[in-house]
């Protein structure tokens, strides 16, 4: 199965095929959030990370299903 | 140097030290404002009246330039809410308050005439001279005059026009770093208290480092080296250096929760146009002014500021931040970042709080006073600000005054001020410190964003938000910039206790963090109970618990009984 990725911030710079922040990554029926992680391999602990998808905070433990658009946020918080 | 009280009297134009009462000494930053505002004002005095006093408060650790810890609290009853006010800035203020050895300084009294002063501050004491020949100028000349008089090593706090004519919006700016004028204790009104105690700006004028002594430099050094090298390590410090707080734009509108067009809806169609991408892209494209790094406090390591310039490569504003693209941005429909930074600076030279402003000029939009996505009408309602005309200074009261006075219901005030730019309907936890926090509605009183819970469940979102108020109130005490908190939180757990009894030879228990958080809270609402507050002013306004906010559809459905759960927490 497919699922469509968005890189912000920091992240973007860490794909495979340098930088870029929209991915199309290929993945096993039934992965979790944890191994789309590890195939992106952006030198970030998932524990850093925030995962959005459909609006919703997910977690690595999470299965995905073909088609899922993610949202990785690195690190970051609000301030004015 | 022994720490003290500093009273100013801006009736008799005096001003004497004292030393720290008992009952202050283990109080500092943000917790102390409402225990001098208990212990000295009457609750239910006029804001603008005689009987409040304007507090500047430096955290328990400023003073030596430990990363990201040198913030100035600025407090007292607020014109805008009515309840208790804390707003922290960094800058240089609250470093050189310290060198001076302020613990707080009390502004208090009603001026006798129709003068503006300027309150001096050195080693020789304080003292009073005319500042009428600067008076209706904005922040930016104003500062560069003062620069010029006395130097550009002073320090200076000082109000804009908004302040002058007593806005509720008006806030109270600090130099940075570089002297720019740009670094606002900006919630509240408290620019207003300082105008009404016809003050136009304070000069502290100590330009030595003189750090305060500590009490166990080793056990001191110590803390400071396992909390350097924590906040170092952690990803956050690299991504807030690079970015700037700008990174939140695209995190809000993911949950669906950044405001758009009065907060009507909570994605906006244009968000790659306001990100942290572009703006990061445009900044180094242009050169210049522009820096997409910049530190606003001496000894910053997190470096979260930045600078935008113009296509010409000349600077429009520093810094700007996601508070602000959210609120003069997607709020009132502006997409893109040179109309943003032109507004944000407009309000900084006014001296104005550019969440306030930006809600008031969404109510505005909605009312028909502009179209959604007009930067130059935007423009021309601040130029009414700026003259003073009744348009103007309604816009200048804020979002609740607009509103009531168009009759709009779309209104996105608690206690009267203005929400950050989270749509508390699609990040819940965040809707409960909103309508509970005794500040009123603000983000960093904690913010829940980045909590491990789905933020549209409204059974889960109370723990998240009391741990967040207590946090932030704990920061705040320390003097810390929330960004600290990171590498705080990833540092050794007695890093805090160690610094504070490194510098005070004090201890503060097991966890000063939420000690100091907990007590601060409770003496804001203490200090809220006895201005008249009840739970009915605990609640978000009515209209965001029915209607539902695009795209996620949510509308704020947290039980009162877990919102009125805050008040038994804190009492």
């Amino acid at each position: 199965m497919k699922v469509k990725v968005r890189l912000h911030a920091t992240l973007r710079r860490h794909t495979p095929e340098g930088y870029q922040n929209r991915l199309e990554v290929e993945l096993e029926e039934g992965a979790t959030v944890a191994s789309l992680l590890r195939k992106l391999n952006l030198g970030m602990e998932p524990e850093h990370l925030l995962i959005v998808t459909n609006r919703r905070r997910i977690e690595p433990e999470d299965a995905l299903a073909d088609g899922a658009k993610i949202d990785l946020f690195p690190p970051i918080s609000g301030g004015n | 140097m022994t720490e003290a009280i500093w009273r100013v009297n801006v009736n008799k134009q005096t001003v004497t030290t004292e030393p720290v009462p008992e009952s202050w000494q283990r109080l500092a930053g943000r917790a102390l404002i409402p225990r001098i505002l208990l212990d000295e004002i009457p609750p239910k005095c006029e804001p603008l009246g005689p009987f409040n006093k304007l507090l500047f408060v430096p955290g328990f650790l400023v003073g030596h330039m430990l990363s990201s810890c040198d913030r100035i609290s600025v407090g007292a009853k607020s014109p805008l809410t009515g309840g208790i006010k804390e707003a922290n800035a960094g800058g240089t203020t609250g470093l050189k308050l310290v060198h001076l050895g302020i613990k707080a300084m009390i502004i208090e009294g009603a001026p006798a005439g129709d003068g503006w002063w300027l309150l001096h501050l050195s080693q020789e004491g304080g003292r009073f001279e005319p500042a009428d020949d600067i008076v209706g100028l904005g922040i930016e000349e104003s500062a560069a005059r003062l620069r010029e008089q006395y130097g550009d090593k002073v320090g200076i706090a000082l109000i804009g026009p908004a302040g002058e004519m007593m806005m509720a919006s008006a806030g109270i700016q600090n130099l940075d770093k570089d002297g720019a004028p740009a670094r606002i204790a900006a919630r509240g009104g408290l620019g207003a208290v300082m105008g009404s105690k016809r003050l136009k700006a304070i000069i502290i004028d100590k330009t030595d480092y003189t750090p305060p002594p500590l009490a166990d430099e080793a056990l001191y050094k110590d803390a400071k080296k396992r909390y350097v090298k924590a906040l170092m390590a952690h990803p956050q410090t690299k991504t807030y250096a690079d970015y700037g707080t700008v990174a939140v734009a695209t995190m809000a509108n993911g949950f669906g929760a950044i405001p758009v067009k009065n907060f009507s809806v909570g994605e906006f169609e244009n968000i790659d146009k306001i990100n942290a991408d572009n703006m990061r892209d445009i900044i180094l494209e242009r050169g210049g002014d522009g820096d997409t790094t910049h530190a606003c406090m001496p000894g910053c390591l997190i470096m979260s500021s930045n600078c935008f310039a113009g296509p010409d490569g000349e600077k429009i504003v520093t810094p700007l931040e996601y508070e602000t693209i959210g609120l003069v941005g997607s709020n009132l429909g502006i997409d893109d970042f040179d109309t943003i930074a032109k507004l944000n600076q407009e309000m900084n030279d006014l001296g104005i709080d550019t969440i306030e402003m930006g809600g008031a000029l969404g109510v505005a939009a909605e009312a028909g006073l502009m179209e959604f996505g007009d930067g130059d009408r935007a423009m021309e309602l601040l130029q009414e600000v700026r003259q003073g005309t009744p348009l103007g200074r309604a816009l200048g009261q804020g979002a609740a005054t607009i509103g009531k006075l168009y009759s709009v219901r779309r209104v996105p005030v608690v206690k009267g001020q203005t929400m950050s730019a989270y749509d508390p309907r699609a990040i819940k936890g965040t809707g409960v410190t909103y309508a509970t926090s005794p500040q009123g509605a603000d983000h960093t009183c904690g913010l829940t964003i980045r909590a491990k819970v789905d933020h549209l469940d409204p059974t889960v979102q109370l723990d998240v938000s009391i741990a967040g108020q207590i946090n932030t109130a704990g920061f705040d005490t320390l003097g810390a910039c929330m960004f600290s908190g990171f590498g705080f939180s990833a540092a050794p757990p007695d890093t805090i206790r160690d610094l504070l009894k490194g510098q005070y030879g004090l201890d503060f228990g097991e966890n000063p963090l939420q000690e100091l958080g907990r007590e601060t809270v409770k003496l804001e609402r203490a200090f809220n109970k006895a201005a008249g507050f009840t739970a009915a002013d605990d609640r978000l306004p009515e209209w965001m618990t029915v209607e539902p906010l695009p795209p996620t559809n949510a509308v704020f459905d947290v039980s009162e009984e877990d919102l009125d759960k805050v008040n038994e927490v804190f009492s």
